[in-house]
């Protein structure tokens, strides 16, 4: 594993216009950075990063058994105890997921380290699936990579193909994300909706906020239909904490994530990964911050995190020195977990952290974001990679 | 190799695939009740016939009309004519009698398909759409009875030949009929999350 410096595409945001590609740059700060890619080895990509993500995927459905098989595991999750059933009752009837992200710390040497996943509203996925794989021909054409260099991207067929694999129980997908302008969330749905078309799904949008309930109790959208399939980029430990989560039990709305997908997505899950697999080469010894446990990790480095943060927020990162950096933000009430420090492995001051791909609950691709220090925060640069033997 | 061989993008971006032509320009086209008919027609060969058929069944759930009353149905394709949304009994938890009062959705049987090909070309793909029958006439409501989209669009009284629009052929229907219970109440989701992006 290398990060290598390049030069840009001297017309690259004249081709991020050409797909769409709107967020590059936020606050006049890069967010997609082609000033240098990362390059892997295959064995890198296949023996390392899949084979771990493959791995990791199981012990996470054992997780989720054995979480539902635990009244307190789902207090610790925050789980409302009112939606445990209807939660429970989409995993027995094996609702089917889309997609997720976990997000690892690995250098090119020994396992992969799961730092977490991202598994109910992942971002960072047009640019995982589409952009750095025109990036990746865009190089090759011009011979500033070799002709065989590869990309671990198989993405955007995946999701066509779950899509299609989606269509006999959902021929009728809405997809929604909050109001408000965030060109992120609605670029990422945008191109989903895309992917669903593709897949021979007949689509529609519509804001969260505009969701409506009728009189039986059922969600509608803004000409009064029933909302059969919801895709929605919206958390689902908000939703089931606002006004109409008295209706999910009920609802006849087929979601995307699935609700069991937010035990998954809950950071409480490696505290539950490390209670049943502990000392797995793939996992962080974590525990939940409350649990007596949690004492083995204080005096070493380490990392405490909110269940329901995201984007680096409220996250507090202790060195084994006792020096702390804390990231600020609205989370924490909800509990905490504490995790080993992990810091990324740093490539000339640039901090990665591999973000793998799966849909359909299989590994398929991969980004890679990097930051200017440990924690990775939302003004984390994603950079294209490729792999090059 | 690891990454996919193509990636497009079909609705996003100027690269967006587009259909040639006039949209209002008429083809020649068949609707009939079922594979039988069309390959007596004999217009289209067997083969045609089947697929295109096979097609309009893979579309009839996304394109029929919905409905949230049995008897709004019924209304509108006639006594009989009417199924529960299947998908939609796949997402209850308890199955059983699905009525409006538990939130059943209502569509139509597929009642035929529409066939159609989109140059003069003879080679050109051929395309199909599921097609819906319509109630008898009742007084003052225009001609009933016959063969129309799941949009509405009137294609044949009979079975037979037809003359439609190029739009009508390659259309799919993406607004589902708002009949039924209006929406007591909105904006119960989204309120926690206007400050930022949902970004994980």
């Amino acid at each position: 594993m290398r990060r290598v410096r390049c030069e840009e595409r001297h017309d690259w945001r004249a081709r991020a216009a050409e797909v769409g590609f709107e967020f590059h740059t936020t606050g006049g700060q890069r967010y997609w950075d082609e000033s240098a890619y990362y390059s892997f080895t295959l064995e890198e990509i296949e023996q390392n990063i899949e084979a771990a993500t493959e791995e990791v995927a199981g012990l996470c459905y054992e997780a989720v058994e054995h979480v539902l098989a635990h009244e307190r595991l789902l207090d610790r999750l925050a789980i409302p105890p009112p939606l445990r059933d209807w939660i429970a009752a989409s995993w027995t009837g094996r609702q089917r997921d889309l997609y997720g992200r976990m997000d690892f710390r690995y250098d090119g040497h020994g396992p992969p380290q799961l730092y977490e996943f991202n598994a109910d509203t992942p971002t960072g996925l047009f640019e995982a699936a589409v952009f750095q794989w025109l990036w990746l021909e865009d190089m090759r054409a011009a011979g500033r990579l070799p002709a065989h260099a590869d990309q671990f991207n198989t993405i955007q067929e995946r999701l066509i193909d779950a899509f299609a694999a989606l269509a006999p129980e959902m021929p009728r997908l809405h997809l929604a994300c909050v109001g408000g302008g965030h060109a992120e969330d609605r670029g990422t749905v945008a191109y989903l909706e895309d992917c669903a078309h593709q897949g021979g799904i007949v689509t529609g949008f519509l804001f969260m906020e505009e969701i409506g309930v009728d009189a039986a109790g059922q969600f509608c959208d803004l000409d009064d239909a029933p909302i059969e399939a919801l895709f929605k980029l919206y958390p689902w430990e908000w939703m089931l904490r606002e006004p109409f989560a008295v209706h999910l039990p009920g609802a006849r709305t087929r979601f995307i994530e699935p609700p069991w997908k937010m035990l998954i997505s809950n950071k409480g899950l490696l505290a539950v990964l490390w209670e049943m697999f502990p000392g797995h080469p793939n996992l962080l010894e974590a525990y939940f911050a409350d649990d007596p446990a949690a004492k083995r990790l204080a005096g070493g480095g380490h990392a405490r995190k909110p269940l329901f943060g995201r984007e680096g927020a409220n996250i507090r990162l202790v060195a084994e020195g006792g020096q702390s950096i804390d990231e600020p933000g609205p989370y924490g009430a909800e509990g905490h977990v504490v995790q080993a420090l992990a810091t990324p492995p740093s490539f000339d001051g640039n901090w990665p952290v591999i973000g793998s791909w799966l849909v359909g609950g299989e590994p398929c691709g991969m980004g890679v974001r990097e930051d200017d220090g440990p924690i990775t925060r939302n003004s984390a640069r994603f950079v294209p990679h490729a792999i090059i033997d | 190799m690891k990454r996919s061989l193509i990636v497009r993008l079909a609705l996003m971006g100027t690269a967006a695939l587009t259909l040639s032509g006039c949209n209002d320009e008429p083809v020649p086209g068949g609707a009939f009740q079922n594979a039988e008919q069309c390959r007596t027609d004999g217009r289209y060969s067997a083969a045609a016939c089947d697929d295109a058929f096979g097609n309009a069944q893979a579309r009839h759930m996304a394109e029929a009309p919905r409905y949230q009353k049995r008897e709004d149905c019924e209304a509108a394709h006639g006594a009989a004519a009417c199924e529960v949304l299947p998908a939609h009994l796949a997402a209850s938890a308890e199955g059983g009698t699905t009525t409006a009062a538990t939130g059943g959705i209502f569509i139509p049987y597929m009642a035929g398909f529409l066939i159609g090909q989109m140059a003069g070309r003879s080679d050109a793909a051929i395309l199909s759409r599921p097609l819906y029958g319509s109630a008898p006439a009742t007084r003052g409501a225009g001609p009933g009875g016959g063969l129309h989209t799941g949009d509405g669009t009137r294609i044949a009284g009979a079975p037979g030949a037809v003359s439609v629009s190029r739009g009508v052929l390659t259309a799919s229907p993406d607004k589902v009929t708002p009949v039924g219970r209006p929406v007591v109440q909105r904006g119960g989701f989204g309120s926690s999350g206007r400050a930022a992006s949902v970004a994980s």
